[in-house]
């Protein structure tokens, strides 16, 4: 062991211990991170690297253990403690917020003293050419590919100049040119004076880049060296070397002149590349390689569930992939969120798939399905109270078998199983490949990833080792060995595949085509509000030819002072849709502020009564906005559950304040509040203004990028340092405030308390905001565009009168309106408008 | 929203209509009968342009009442165009549909401001703006010539004091007295009650349920679940007072389920109403039923008042409709219950306009 | 971790009671024991009698946005869904009888169309629900408007009998909703299609990886939902005599709160049909009950609203969560 100097050192971490849920990750690890070298953290999946750093960079806190940062001592930190403290952290999976723009993905990571005095857009195009990332600033992160992305991170993290930089398997989605890059800018850093710790799996990576290298083995600490002082051979020992002895049934022996009964071709998709794979009856074959390399992605696509080309036969016949979807049976490495459902019992769960063999007489028989059941469950020894209970109460490796028992109760023509024992204690491993082998044996192609190479070599007649996608290595019987699997996966040098959709690279300077300008605008923010006002000239055009009172001074106006009041509220509501949330509550609120005020602000009101009236009413828009989100944020309720009961006490509290209509406004005050400026109501500019200012806000300033991160991807933007709660309460807040100027329209307006009133802004201020463009899941839209939608809202109402159409069409124009919107920024953003998976 | 109170009102608005149909078949109308060529003395020489808006349009009674303008606005030449537009409940709408006929120059509106004072800045701005502005039947508070040209209201205090004298005179030994109006506290029922506790000061005459009346929204389904919780509660029902009697046919039967009689009725018309009374009365002796005529005439008054100020005619001197008795089941007097099987139970008889009109209007 | 014993064929009743129903039935009986208590009236069997109608219709149109809930969705178009259908069966028939069987077939048409229009909105283009059912409303309005012209008629009488009448001593809108129940339980529960619904609502990722067909039963859910506020809508014409236009919009928040109050997630997951209509039942009770108790309107919304908060809260606080930080704050003071 080399000592290294402890003064000298940038951080230690000093036995550091992690469990989760009884299975410890860490077990005391203690690492040294000197300035000015790279130290290469080396291990398999499951090793503990990314958990370590996990820990160093605060995006998790240790179970024991502490750490010493520049001197100082921390029992844990946090993501924005360990970014003041220097330390930048790039991911295996990029914290990137798909929603907005490179440069305000930049400016929100970053603090904003690096952008003091600067030029932003000049600062991003700089950070942006220290990677070799040739992309425009405005472009969403959203269409950038993998490769792009993880060099926008990389970026990211040495814009903050970091004494730390933590790098997570840098190179697993990089093409060639990048990964040379890459490493110069390493050793740039180190020449800086950076402490630089480099996860890989991968020796070759190692011995170009680190100086130093520690290798992890199952979340202890084997050994720590400097790289000249270690050979490759020590390492892989180092690396490989399981404890556990796990029994594997006997495997097959292969008869002469026998058909596959797997054949796989020149299989290429998302992820893969090249695949040949072949089986023959009674044989097991692997997927070995270390997790992320294209093993999952290579057996959805033999279940039919990824696009590929290529051919898959299964015995002798061509399989497509619809027919291979729902014949397949697929175990997926997800068991949790992919392989069962909780929350079902272990009948319904073993059942799925296998449904139709239970009908009698066009009805499911509980009889018959619980037989049926019963016998799989039985052969596969599962160990439960009943098959009813809840899949949940099952062990991880009982809740393998159940999915297991779906997977042979279905009849599949092929199974695939991903990481089929990972989470599953010994005795029950035993069980599962003994199941696993008789599956096999009855001539059905058994496929198995794993990232054991272990259980690989004892499982299975034939392994693929994949590295980045590539067929690396095949190992046929007595060739299987881990130790050759492992061999082969860290020796790789195959560089990343990814099939995406070839995104043209600009360097900066070139001017884009024209028609790359137009498609860049539709896809953009300013579209929809540009759509609407097209059709707002137009509709108000054919109508002035009808009429020419239209354009006149009186119906100006009146138009405006309704959309004041709508379009006050629809941006309140567009705050917190930026958030990914929803206010359902903001009518009521305007109908109750107008109730509340027509306690204090009556015709002989004094100032003080006025002055008094105002503050209440900002009082309880905020109390509102607190009540809401705090319900949201703390009450776990989802927001239209919460808003939803606001709403209904609003509704309450009003009317109890006012049980019929009274309380005068104050003439005067309604007058003022509806002055006009020629055909144009003062408070209409004051809107105008405010949209705009808000705009900006959204564009330029920290708060917007923060509101729309955190509706774009909320624990991303926690990895970025977003105070997420803390914003989320500030939308609800500021919604409530918007709503209260809203109020104040409508108090002018209608110039009574009456608690039945506001009701209908709720819907209309959705349909205003959505109408204007911005998406119901968050993380992008605009005001502008809401302001827009609640023009078009109002003149559509007022067209009605004028054209003297029947009630009929307003609602069918409404209607129109709302749905070809809706479908025509879907379509034109290539970006479903999806439901938003919880 | 819908607006119930629109509903009440313009049952109310029938009532009257229906009372000043009676009064003009009794006595000879001038402005009905006048055979002069020029036509009705409220008809003036100048050319003028009408609007006819309703807060809520959105029921039968609505629909019979807007034909019974039309119709009225039909007799005078000097109207070239008549404009509808119904605010389907919604405040927002009907203040926008104000503001829409007044920029589009119509000269005379006729508004049934079914969201009460709410509307009031907005008919302020159509008469500061110069539009003859003519609200009916719901005072949307404000004065006359300074808020609106003038308020054409219903009389219903005298509908409270006719149920309240129809009470006395059947119940003379007292009565408990069950009140269903609309929205909470909606001017209509307010006044009604004024009316009828005028007559009924004796204490034998006992008010049961909420006060100063059940709140139905003048939601039928809505009134039935109010008067079912009422019936229960209170064992000895001896009268309902509505303002809204078709709405309560379907609640009535709740007393059969629960083995009682029907009580008396004193309320305002409805062809379902007639009928209901003509097919149960036999099984329930204490069913008695007396209306008040529904007003949906009161919109003829508001839109003479409008045509003379706009036209340059003659102004006609009363600007209050007054709703006169309709059925008396008990006295028969002015007229027993009616019924039309043969037509749809959404007429109103007591209206000015023909039961078979009316019918071939619901088509 | 292992269970002791392999796994036993199912002794357990068929018929499984989950906490989201035993919830609701706790609830329920203990509102029916107040109710007893401290308002006599409003269980007396009059006023049951013409209560349960209500509750059974609320129950119909939430088992309604049930289905749609519980695929992660939401439908806003239950106004005009229930609306349209109260205005064909009393317009078209206009109080003749012979008529009434094809005004219900028409309404049941447009029914279908209106889901349709949903599921294709939202299943094939991914359209937001919100957005979707939003705008199918606005043009569920319009026929209602186009058809009637706003103004429904008086309600058959067959359609009166049939769905306002009384059989056995119980309303027929009774009967209609455990008919309903009943085919929506077994639809669920017995057929292939139903069980595969369950699945993909309980677990969209999980049902796709076992090859089902995940977006067309997500946008199927709406036809269903229509077809059920379909029902609700004839039924209530047929218990309200003169029911207006704009009827359905009373249902639109209750429709939520019910399934919310059944136990059912906003986020997806398993429906409970049975809870979901013992909630609609609470829910009317409560309101009987708030009312006979003769307390103001504007109190009875309160009560409504917290009835809906405490529901929501009850499944969404973690309270083993917060009653330990509760212990852990109050033990801090050691003396």
């Amino acid at each position: 062991m080399p000592n290294a100097k402890a003064q000298d050192a940038v951080m230690q971490l000093r036995s550091i211990s992690k469990n989760y849920a009884g299975v410890a990750a860490l077990t005391e690890v203690s690492l040294e991170i000197l300035p000015g070298e790279v130290h290469a953290l080396l291990g398999e999946n499951g090793a503990g690297k990314s958990t370590l750093m996990n820990v160093a960079s605060g995006t998790v806190a240790p179970s024991s253990g502490d750490l010493l940062v520049h001197g100082k001592e921390y029992s844990s930190l946090t993501p924005a403690l360990a970014a003041s403290l220097g330390i930048a952290i790039v991911h295996q999976h990029p914290a990137v917020l798909p929603d907005l723009t490179v440069l305000e993905n930049i400016q929100v990571a970053l603090s904003s003293d690096i952008f003091k005095g600067q030029v932003a857009e000049k600062l991003g195009a700089e950070i942006l050419a220290r990677v070799g990332l040739k992309i425009s600033l405005r472009q969403r992160v959203e269409e950038l590919t993998i490769a792009q992305k993880h060099l926008l991170e990389i970026a990211k993290a040495l814009a903050t100049q970091p004494k730390i930089l933590v790098l997570d398997e840098p190179t697993a989605a990089l093409g060639q040119d990048s990964v040379e890059l890459l490493f110069s800018l390493v050793a740039n850093e180190v020449e800086r004076g950076t402490a630089v710790v480099y996860i890989t799996h991968r020796l070759a990576e190692v011995r170009q880049v680190a100086q130093r290298v520690t290798v992890l083995r199952d979340g202890k600490l084997r050994a720590t060296s400097l790289i000249s002082e270690i050979t490759d051979a020590e390492l892989l020992a180092l690396i490989i070397g399981r404890e556990l002895k796990s029994s594997f049934p006997p495997k097959h022996t292969t008869t002469a002149d026998q058909k596959p009964n797997l054949s796989v071709k020149g299989l290429t998709g998302d992820g893969f590349t090249n695949v040949d794979l072949e089986a023959f009856p009674g044989q097991i074959i692997g997927i070995a390689g270390v997790v992320g390399n294209g093993q999952s992605e290579l057996l959805k696509a033999l279940a039919g569930q990824r696009e590929f080309t290529g051919t898959i036969e299964i015995n002798g016949e061509e399989k497509l992939a619809p027919q291979l979807n729902g014949r397949a049976a697929l175990m997926p490495a997800d068991r949790q969120r992919e392989g069962v459902i909780m929350r079902m019992s272990v009948r319904e769960n073993a059942s799925l798939a296998a449904l139709k063999k239970f009908k009698v007489r066009g009805f499911l028989s509980r009889k018959v399905e619980d037989s049926t059941v019963q016998q799989t469950l039985t052969s596969l020894s599962v160990k439960a109270a009943s098959q009813e209970a809840p899949v949940s109460s099952l062990s991880g490796g009982n809740q393998q078998k159940v999915v297991m028992a779906r997977a042979l109760l279905s009849d599949p023509i092929v199974i695939l199983a991903d990481e089929p024992t990972q989470g599953v204690d010994v005795g029950a491993r035993a069980e599962l490949y003994e199941i696993l082998r008789e599956a096999s044996a009855r001539g059905i192609p058994v496929v198995v990833a794993s990232s054991d190479a272990k259980e690989l070599e004892g499982l299975c007649d034939t392994v693929y080792v994949l590295s980045r996608g590539h067929v690396v290595r095949t190992l046929v019987a007595d060739e299987n060995s881990e130790e050759k699997m492992i061999h082969a996966a860290v020796t790789s040098t195959t560089q990343a595949v990814r099939i995406e959709r070839a995104n043209r690279e600009q360097a900066s300077g070139e001017k884009p085509s024209l028609r790359d300008r137009f498609s860049r605008f539709m896809k953009g923010d300013y579209a929809p509000p540009a759509l609407l006002a097209l059709v707002m000239v137009v509709l108000g055009g054919y109508i002035f030819t009808l009429n020419a009172n239209y354009l006149g001074a009186f119906n100006i106006s009146s138009i405006l002072i309704l959309v004041t009041a709508l379009g006050f509220i629809a941006l309140g509501q567009t705050v917190v849709m930026m958030t990914g949330g929803i206010d359902l509550a903001v009518g009521p609120l305007a109908g109750l502020l107008v109730v509340v005020a027509s306690f204090f602000i009556n015709d002989e009101s004094p100032l003080l009564s006025i002055l008094l009236g105002f503050i209440t009413m900002i009082a309880v828009s905020i109390v509102v906005g607190l009540v809401n989100s705090s319900l949201i944020r703390f009450g776990k309720f989802t927001a239209i559950a919460a808003t939803l009961t606001t709403y209904i006490a609003l509704g309450g509290f009003a009317f109890l304040l006012r049980n019929n209509p009274g309380g005068y406004i104050n003439g005067g005050l309604a007058m003022l509040i509806t002055t006009k400026l020629g055909p144009i109501p003062a408070a209409f500019v004051v809107l105008v203004l405010a949209t705009l200012g808000m705009e900006f806000l959204l564009r330029k300033r920290r708060w917007g990028w923060q509101l729309r991160a955190v509706g774009s991807n909320e624990e991303s933007a926690r990895r970025v340092g977003v105070k997420v709660t803390r914003t989320i309460i500030g939308a609800y807040v500021i919604s409530a405030l918007f709503t209260s100027l809203g109020g104040v329209m409508l108090m002018a307006q209608i110039g009574i308390g009456d608690a039945s009133q506001g009701v209908g802004y709720t819907l209309t201020s959705i349909t205003a905001v959505v109408l204007g463009g911005t998406s119901l899941l968050g993380g992008r839209g605009t005001f502008v565009g809401t302001l827009m939608g609640s023009v078009l809202l109002i003149q559509v109402l007022n067209s009605t009168v004028f054209l003297g159409l029947d009630q009929m069409w307003q609602y069918i124009l409404q209607a129109l309106l709302i749905l070809v919107a809706a479908v025509i920024f879907s379509i034109a953003r290539n970006r479903k408008m999806a439901i938003k998976q919880a | 929203m819908i607006s119930h109170r629109k509903v009440a009102m313009a049952i109310t608005a029938a009532t009257a209509a229906a009372l000043i149909l009676a009064g003009c078949a009794t006595t000879s109308a001038p402005t009905e009968t006048t055979a002069s060529s020029d036509g009705p003395s409220w008809c003036g020489p100048n050319k003028a342009t009408l609007g006819l808006l309703d807060g809520f349009g959105g029921n039968s009674w609505r629909l019979v009442t807007t034909a019974a303008g039309k119709d009225e606005v039909a007799k005078c030449a000097s109207i070239t165009k008549l404009e509808y537009a119904d605010g389907q409940g919604d405040t927002q709408k009907s203040i926008s549909d104000i503001q829409g006929m007044v920029a589009k120059g119509i000269n005379a509106l006729v508004v049934f401001p079914d969201a009460g004072e709410a509307m009031l800045p907005a008919l302020r701005s159509a008469f500061q703006a110069g539009v003859i502005t003519v609200p009916y039947r719901v005072f949307p508070g404000g004065k006359d010539g300074v808020d609106y040209s003038t308020f054409v209201g219903a009389d219903f205090v005298t509908d409270g004091v006719n149920w309240g004298n129809w009470v006395k005179a059947n119940f003379p030994d007292g009565a408990n007295i069950l009140f269903l109006s609309g929205p909470a506290g909606n001017s209509q029922g307010v006044d009604e009650r004024t009316g009828f506790e005028s007559v009924l000061t004796d204490p034998k005459y006992k008010y049961i349920g909420e006060k100063p009346f059940e709140v139905t929204n003048w939601d039928p389904s809505l009134t039935q679940q109010v008067l079912t919780a009422a019936i229960a509660k209170n064992p000895k029902i001896d009268v309902i007072m509505s303002d809204f009697g078709p709405s309560l046919v379907g609640a009535l039967p709740q007393f059969t389920k629960s083995g009682r009689s029907i009580p008396a009725l004193a309320t305002s018309d409805g062809n379902v109403l007639g009928c209901f009374f003509e097919d149960n009365k036999a099984a329930n002796p204490d069913f008695k039923l007396m209306t008040v005529a529904t007003g949906n005439d009161n919109v003829r008054l508001a839109i003479q008042q409008a045509v003379a100020r706009a036209t340059g005619g003659v102004v006609p001197s009363s600007s209050k409709f007054e709703a006169p008795m309709f059925e008396d089941s008990v006295s028969g007097t002015p007229s027993k219950v009616q019924c039309r099987k043969d037509l749809s139970g959404d007429i109103y008889i007591s209206a000015q306009m023909s039961a078979d009109d009316q019918n071939a209007l619901l088509k | 971790m292992a269970q002791i014993s392999a796994v036993q064929p199912s002794k357990v009743s068929r018929v499984q009671i989950s906490k989201g129903l035993l919830t609701v039935l706790v609830s329920t009986g203990m509102l029916f024991l107040l109710s007893a208590l401290l308002a006599p009236s409003s269980v007396v069997p009059g006023t049951l009698l013409g209560m349960l109608p209500f509750a059974a219709i609320l129950g119909i149109v939430g088992l309604g946005q049930m289905l749609v809930i519980q695929q992660a969705g939401i439908d806003l178009s239950v106004p005009g869904a229930v609306s349209l259908a109260i205005v064909i069966v009393s317009h078209e028939p206009n109080g003749d009888n012979s008529k009434l069987f094809g005004a219900v077939v028409m309404a049941l048409g447009f029914a279908v169309v209106a889901g349709l229009l949903n599921a294709l909105l939202i299943g094939v283009m991914s359209l937001n629900p919100i957005i979707a059912t939003l705008g199918t409303n606005a043009l569920l309005f319009g026929a209602v408007l186009g058809i009637s012209g706003g103004t429904p008629r008086t309600t058959t009488t067959l359609l009166a009998a049939i769905a306002g009448g009384i059989s056995f001593g119980i309303p027929n809108a009774v009967f209609f909703v455990l008919a309903t129940l009943l085919v929506v339980v077994i639809v669920l529960r017995k057929t292939v299609a139903g069980r595969r619904y369950e699945a993909i609502g309980a677990s969209a990722p999980v049902a796709r990886v076992s090859g089902l067909h995940v977006k067309t039963h997500q946008g199927l859910a709406y036809v269903w939902a229509q077809l059920l506020y379909c029902t609700a809508g004839i039924v209530l014409a047929g218990v309200t005599n003169q029911p207006t236009a704009f009827q359905g919009n009373a249902y639109m928040l209750p429709s939520v709160a019910v399934v919310v109050l059944g136990g059912t997630s906003l986020l997806g997951g398993r429906g409970l049909p049975a809870a979901t209509v013992l909630a609609a039942l609470f829910l009317t009770q409560l309101d009987q009950f708030v009312l006979a108790l003769g307390v103001p309107y504007a109190v009875r919304t309160l009560v409504q609203a917290a009835a809906l908060a405490i529901g929501v809260a009850i499944y969404t606080v973690d309270w083993p969560r917060l009653r330990a930080s509760l212990k852990g704050l109050l033990s801090v003071e050691k003396p």
